[in-house]
């Protein structure tokens, strides 16, 4: 520890921070603080008795250059201090009349000093890809897809209480011509384009389209949400307007509103995010969706976790009769259980129904009701390493509904080394599922490895595909080939190239992928 | 005083902070895994610390993220690791938590699509393989993954009720698409009906053309009756006349579906064609248009051949009309087999003449009944006379065909003819005419014989009636065979006189007990005496039946007489008449062996008086195996001289204990001296029986003898006679080695005594490993060669400090000039140990270098040789362009001297920002700021050289004040307003 502050309050507002002799010469010296911003060019910097030692002439932001004064003698590693005073308008508050005349409390105006106090820095974070995917097929056309990705993350623009936050996608399809009409467009999502303001550090309001990730079910906000926090309870509006069901556009016709309340809990053992909302979606004045919605994830003993959330719908209309009983659309649980270092299970559980939009989906309403089945999942893993080096894992997943569609059981496997004696990663994986129309088995072999200090990422790999169909289709087997490599040019860019080949009777397909990747950060020191 | 509490509190609290680390209390990694000596800064590319030991390895895009995304502190124990604590979720909620299901750390864009797929039993082959994620997943956000399912009808339910031909719906196709489509195509033809198998399509039916069957949209529609397509070739069909003959509409009952018609098999099974039937012209039985007219019975046919056959006269003997009971299809009615199964006619019966018995002319009239035939020969047989002994007028009873009536097999078998019952006479038996009569108790022939039997008499020893208890069937009764298996007559017993012990004339009056006849021989045996002993009357205890009762085998197991106490001369033991009275104790025989015996003194050691805890019956005592294992006797200690230890007579007397015996040996041992050295006196912690007291097994864990210590001379260290005496400190043996070494050398250098913390055992002192922590030997520091940092034998003195061994670096070097500029001695608050001092950071964040800034020539700003004189007030360097600033003349104007005011550091001092509002407002708000007027500086500051001078009435009448200058304006209307 060769730097050292401490704050130190000897009087009601002087404060003392330390500094450490790093350099001596003849006739300077160099002290070094954690940061000079309440230092200036001129003051006066003292020994640990008090004694006026040292005039600052020059300084960084962790240093300063200063003149010896008096024959002041100083060694390297000396502590020097610097005693300056706060001169802060909001003790003006701690006046008692003052406080009567604007009519707060105490609490009140302790509060405000502490917002006034706040201070915010800048942290922008941002990524711009581009992708493209292509594939060539012998016996259908060749289709490509072009993908761009902006997101941006920027908290307290310039320290401000200002923020931004935006993910756009564009994705341009290339097909054939005499294709479908719908499949040849290009599509701009913006998923998130939105202005937070921070009241305070308790109080947000954010502008523009938006997913609350709160109560994500919901997705995308267009309009103003805000969120205050009251000690380790929040709570939190929206109103606005829900993304366009066709183009993802702006759409005035589909209002939507809601709250939710919630509460944090940080303990040494027990950490946990519950939050409980609700929401009505509109379509022109009718009432589209009316629902509850539940989220909770904690963590118990830091080796328990667990995830749950829950969707119920509150409003049914059928042949202009509503119906306000209860319908549980989204269930969905999951936990992991850490036993070691080296053994961790999952489980999860999720039942899930069409969410149906009375309005939007007048047309269909009751062949929807009639299908109103929910499928269900489980699923279930375990994960172990034997040994170091060593991973090797097993899930069971099954989907169903109750009327027997849509079902998939799912048996995976896998075993990887992760140093081999040639350096390298070696995976092989196992997969066997049995739907009502397919049995597959699928197994592939995976190597990966780095070079140029890991600058460099290659995978090789293959796949052997058997595929089993209960009518009287004869079984074949499909083989890929396919290797990935990347290259970080440095570490905010990135460029990566897969390709893949597969075979099945005297059919070869290619897949060809490209992307490109840079991110940039930015941090801004915080100012005083 | 006042300030010394201040002064100790306040060494406290930095002493305090020293010894903390702002990464949590259990922090353990080093430093200088991620900090360099430079500074606290980290550099991503200079570390150290592998992320991949903690269990969060850094993988894929993990690697290449900002630290404090994940760490928002110091303390980076408890950052979390599930995917959902960093990463939001942008698909609704509709694909769970786990991110990993689908995402890899490389990058967010999903890559294993197919695998993806496959795991959810929906593969992306044939016309799924080249389609775009949203063409499937339809939401709106193109990202939201509401449920699908894997079953086709989810996705084609469109398509499946939009199909017009067929109609899907109506004809009620399956929705599985498969059935019928090929996963494996591009689009929704198929080259297959995939499951027509309800019916198959082949041959004729094979016509491609759907519609020739499915008139209608509705494919259920079509009838699969084959004259809903072929009425018209039905109705049509004259040879045979398919309608007229009532030709079953089921086509395939006769034809394939071979295009033709041809081969049609006719079923004619119910009436099979063969031979003489086999005659091709269907006519000849048809003989009207309708064949069903034709009648499958026989005489249909063939009543003429019936009637007019005369041999027999099928007419007249009543045969069957069913020609088939008789004759098969082979043209000429022959053979003819009759079927007579019913009344075998075999031998005698085999006459070929069937009016001997068939007397009239309906052959129906023969009665099977034997007598039937022969009453006569029945009435007529005197040998016997059939009518008077009453048999049977079923002849096959006793007789067979075989002309002559015999051989004629009586069934005597409930009363066995054999040996001397085998008379051939039946009348000695059945005396009377009457067979019946005869009774079959033995002595209804036999009570002469019983009666006269007088040896033994029968009757008196109420022998029974039954001969066959006995006696067999043998002429002359013997043998006779009395079952005396109650009471076996072997060996004495057999004596073929009954009466000795059937002494009466009753054979039931034998006592079976022996002494009934043998108490003679019991009341006079003396050898033993066996009424004095007491001895059971069973003589068969003892005894068999041998004659003259040896052997006599005496039950002696309680007691066995083996090897010396098979002595045969009882009374050596049985002292007494009476042979209960011996004792089974051995010392009541050999009580006098007990006390005699001197080697040992049985009675003074106190030995068992039981001689079998250390004897057999051995002859002599010897063998005499004492259990010594609570003290084993091996290797040296078997000595067989039991004196040696046991030095008295009393053998308790002797001590287990080691010295007890080898005091002596102990005391007199000098290699190494056992009594000076405190060595245990047990010796067994040491040593084993084995003679010689070699091997001795030393436990020097404590100090363990490896390699160069492995040297097997115990005197090397233990220098002293006692062992003890030996220090196991390095230096009590190697303080001349330590002292002796000059490279370095370790006196001076105050190196620990402690040879382990840098050597091992290995002989040569190396490799010798020092830790060099404290100050790393990276890069440029990492030289070999220790002198050239420790220049003196002390190494001790090499000053950590980088000047003392770089002051000529820092001294010499002129750009820039460390020593004028008063860098800091400790290089490596600039530089790294990376060889040529470069890269040399220098921290100017006090005057961040930037855009117009970066110059890289320091001596643009540091003219002087000393860098602290560079002032760092804009003007320092900018006074010229300060000073030639003309528009607007900065200088005149009063500009402030501190650039950044208005300037960044972009080249060119554009742009440049002036806030001329707190002068007088000329924002978008004011009025001074229209467009395309008043937009440039001189619109008002009419003397570029000076802006303080500025002009209103340049612009602006002036109704009043007008003697007044502008200054005058501007007093007035200082915000520009009216």
């Amino acid at each position: 520890m060769g730097l050292t502050t401490i704050n130190l309050q000897a009087q009601e507002n002087e404060h003392t921070i330390i500094g450490e002799v790093t350099f001596v010469t003849s006739k300077n010296a160099y002290v070094r603080f954690e940061n000079t911003n309440v230092i200036a060019v001129g003051d006066t910097l003292q020994t640990p008795i008090k004694e006026k030692c040292l005039l600052v002439t020059n300084k960084s932001s962790s240093s300063v250059v200063c003149l010896k004064l008096n024959n002041c003698i100083v060694n390297k590693k000396d502590k020097i201090s610097y005693v300056y005073e706060i001169k802060d308008k909001s003790v003006v508050l701690e006046s008692e009349e003052i406080q009567e005349d604007i009519g707060i409390s105490y609490n009140d105006s302790i509060q405000a000093i502490q917002s006034k106090k706040t201070t915010y820095v800048e942290r922008i974070k941002s990524r711009l890809s581009a992708a493209s995917y292509s594939n060539f097929n012998q016996l259908q056309d060749d289709n490509h897809r072009l993908m761009t990705r902006f997101y941006l993350e920027a908290d307290h623009i310039n320290n401000s209480k200002f923020s931004v936050e935006s993910y756009l996608n564009y994705r341009q399809n290339i097909y054939p011509k005499d294709t479908t009409s719908n499949m040849n467009k290009s599509h701009l999502n913006v998923y998130n384009m939105a202005v937070r303001y921070d009241v305070d550090t308790t109080l947000s309001v954010t502008f523009g389209r938006k997913i609350n990730y709160k109560i994500s079910s919901l997705g995308a906000i267009d309009g103003i949400q805000a969120e205050k926090f009251l000690g380790n309870n929040y709570v939190g509006v929206i109103a606005g307007f829900r993304p366009d069901i066709y183009d993802y556009g702006f759409n005035p016709n589909l209002m939507q509103y809601g709250g939710y309340v919630g509460k944090l809990t940080k303990s040494k053992n027990f950490n946990s995010q519950t939050t409980l909302g609700f929401a009505e979606q509109r379509n022109q004045s009718d009432i589209d969706r009316r629902f509850a919605y539940f989220q909770h994830s904690s963590s118990i003993f830091k080796n328990l976790h667990l995830f749950s959330t829950l969707e119920v719908d509150l409003y049914n209309k059928v042949n202009d009769s509503v119906k306000e009983n209860a319908r549980i659309t989204n269930f969905y649980v999951s936990s992991r259980y850490r036993f070691n270092k080296n053994i961790n299970l999952s489980l999860s559980y999720d039942s899930r129904k069409r969410i149906i939009y009375y309005k939007t989906y007048e047309t269909d309403i009751e062949r929807l009701l009639d299908e109103d089945i929910a499928r269900q999942g489980f699923r279930a893993r375990l994960n172990v390493r034997p040994i170091k080096h060593m991973y090797t894992g097993f899930s069971y997943s099954k989907r169903l509904q109750s009327d027997s569609q849509n079902k998939s059981d799912n048996i995976y496997g896998y075993v990887s080394m992760s140093k081999l004696p040639i350096d390298g990663r070696l995976s092989l994986t196992f997969n066997m599922n049995n739907s009502n129309y397919l049995q597959s088995n699928i197994a592939s072999l995976r190597y990966s490895r780095e070079f140029i200090d890991g600058r460099l990422g290659t995978d090789m790999y293959y796949r052997y595909v058997n595929y089993k169909y209960n009518t009287d289709i004869p079984d074949f087997a499909q083989h890929y080939v396919g290797g990935y490599f990347s290259y970080y040019i440095d570490r905010s860019f990135t460029v990566s190239l897969s390709g893949e080949v597969s075979i099945y009777d005297n059919v070869t397909n290619y897949r060809v992928n490209t992307q490109i990747i840079k991110r940039f950060f930015r941090s801004k020191k915080q100012k005083q | 005083m006042y300030r010394l509490p201040f002064i100790i509190g306040l060494f406290l609290m930095v002493t305090s902070v020293f010894a903390q680390s702002p990464h949590g209390e259990d922090f353990k990694i080093n430093c200088n895994q991620c900090h360099n000596p430079s500074g606290w800064e980290i550099d991503i590319y200079l570390m150290r610390f592998d992320h991949g030991k903690t269990d969060f390895a850094l993988e894929g895009a993990h690697a290449q993220t900002d630290c404090k995304a994940c760490h928002e502190t110091l303390v980076f124990k408890g950052a979390p690791k599930d995917c959902a604590s960093c990463h939001n979720d942008v698909h609704s909620m509709s694909v769970g938590n786990d991110c990993a299901q689908c995402h890899t750390t490389k990058t967010w864009i999903v890559d294993n699509v197919q695998e993806i797929h496959e795991a959810n039993g929906f593969p992306l082959i044939g016309a799924h393989g080249g389609l775009s994620c949203v063409e499937c997943h339809t939401s709106e956000t193109n990202i939201r993954f509401d449920r699908i399912g894997n079953d086709c009808i989810s996705c084609h339910r469109q398509d499946f009720e939009a199909t017009q031909h067929p109609n899907h719906t109506e004809s009620g196709f399956s929705t599985n698409c498969v059935e019928c489509h090929s996963p494996l195509g591009t689009g929704w033809e198929s080259d297959k009906i995939a499951n027509h198998d309800f019916f198959p399509l082949t041959l004729g039916h094979d016509i491609q053309d759907c519609t020739q069957c499915h008139k209608t949209d509705k494919f259920s529609d079509a009838d699969p009756n084959c004259v809903t397509c072929h009425q018209a070739d039905y109705d049509g069909t004259l040879n045979p006349q398919h309608r007229n003959n009532g030709f079953p509409t089921d086509c395939v009952s006769c034809h394939t579906t071979n295009p033709g018609w041809k081969p049609a098999n006719i079923n004619h099974d119910f009436f099979p064609l063969t031979r003489g039937h086999d005659i091709q012209d269907c006519k000849a039985c048809h003989i009207t248009d309708n064949f069903s007219d034709a009648d499958p019975n026989c005489v249909s046919c063939h009543q003429t051949d019936f009637d007019g056959t005369t041999n027999p006269n099928h007419s007249t003997v009543g045969f069957s009309t069913d020609c088939a009971s008789c004759h098969t299809t082979i043209p000429g009615w022959t053979p003819a087999n009759i079927n007579h199964d019913f009344f075998p006619l075999t031998q005698g019966h085999d006459i070929q003449d069937c009016t001997q018995c068939h007397t009239t002319g309906n052959f129906a009239d023969a009665d099977p009944n034997c007598v039937s035939c022969h009453q006569t020969d029945y009435d007529g047989t005197t040998n016997p006379n059939h009518t008077t002994v009453g048999f049977s007028t079923d002849c096959v009873q006793c007789h067979t065909t075989i002309p002559g009536w015999t051989p004629a097999n009586i069934n005597h078998d409930f009363f066995p003819l054999t040996l001397g019952h085998d008379i051939q006479d039946c009348t000695q038996c059945h005396t009377t005419g009457n067979y019946s009569d005869a009774d079959p108790n033995c002595v209804m022939c036999h009570q002469t014989d019983y009666d006269g039997a007088t040896d033994p008499n029968h009757s008196l020893n109420g022998f029974p009636t039954d001969c066959a208890s006995c006696h067999t069937t043998v002429p002359g009764w013997t043998p006779a065979s009395i079952n005396h298996d109650f009471f076996p007559l072997t060996l004495g017993h057999d004596i073929q006189d009954c009466t000795q012990c059937h002494t009466t004339g009753n054979f039931a009056d034998a006592d079976p007990n022996c002494v009934s006849c043998h108490q003679t021989d019991y009341d006079g045996a003396t050898d033993p005496n066996h009424s004095i002993n007491g001895f059971p009357t069973d003589c068969a205890s003892c005894h068999t039946t041998a004659p003259g009762w040896t052997p006599a085998s005496i039950n002696h197991d309680f007691f066995p007489l083996t090897q010396g106490h098979d002595i045969q001369d009882c009374t050596q033991c049985h002292t007494t008449g009476n042979f209960a009275d011996a004792d089974p104790n051995c010392v009541s025989c050999h009580q006098t062996h007990y006390d005699g015996t001197t080697n040992p003194n049985h009675t003074t050691v106190g030995f068992s008086t039981d001689c079998v805890q250390c004897h057999t019956t051995v002859p002599g005592w010897t063998p005499a195996n004492i259990n010594h294992d609570f003290f084993p006797l091996t290797l040296g200690h078997d000595i067989q001289d039991c004196t040696q230890c046991h030095t008295t007579g009393n053998y308790s007397d002797a001590d287990p204990n080691c010295v007890s015996c080898h005091q002596t040996d102990y005391d007199g041992t000098t290699n190494p001296n056992h009594s000076l050295n405190g060595f245990p006196t047990d010796c067994v912690s040491c040593h084993t029986t084995n003679p010689g007291w070699t091997p001795a097994n030393i436990n020097h864990d404590f100090f363990p003898l490896t390699l160069g210590h492995d040297i097997q001379d115990c005197t090397q260290c233990h220098t002293t006679g006692n062992f003890a005496d030996a220090d196991p400190n390095c230096v009590s043996c190697h303080q001349t080695d330590y002292d002796g070494t000059t490279n370095p050398n370790h006196s001076l250098n105050g190196f620990p005594t402690d040879c382990a913390s840098c050597h091992t055992t290995n002989p040569g002192w190396t490799p010798a490993n020092i830790n060099h922590d404290f100050f790393p030997l990276t890069m440029g520091h990492d030289i070999q060669d220790c002198t050239q940092c420790h220049t003196t034998g002390n190494f001790a003195d090499a000053d950590p400090n980088c000047v003392s061994c770089h002051q000529t670096d820092y001294e010499g070097t002129t750009n820039p000039n460390h020593s004028a500029n008063s860098f800091p001695t400790d290089c490596a608050s600039c530089h790294t140990t990376n060889p040529g001092w470069t890269p040399a950071n220098i921290n100017h964040d006090f005057f961040p270098l930037t855009l117009g800034h970066d110059i890289q020539d320091c001596t643009q700003c540091h003219k002087t040789a000393n860098y602290s004189d560079a002032d760092p007030n804009c003007v320092s360097c900018h006074q010229t362009d300060y000073d030639n600033a003309t528009n607007p003349n900065h200088r005149a104007t009063g500009f402030p001297t501190d650039c950044v005011e208005c300037h960044t550091t972009n080249p060119g001092w554009t742009p440049s920002t002036f806030d001329h509002n707190p002068y007088f407002p000329i924002d978008s708000q004011s009025r001074h700021k229209q467009p395309d007027q008043w937009d440039t500086c001189i619109d008002c500051h009419i003397d570029p050289s000076n802006f303080s001078v500025f002009d209103c009435i340049h612009c602006h009448t002036r109704d009043h004040n007008t003697n007044q200058g502008n200054q005058r304006c501007y007093e007035c209307h200082p915000r520009g307003r009216a």
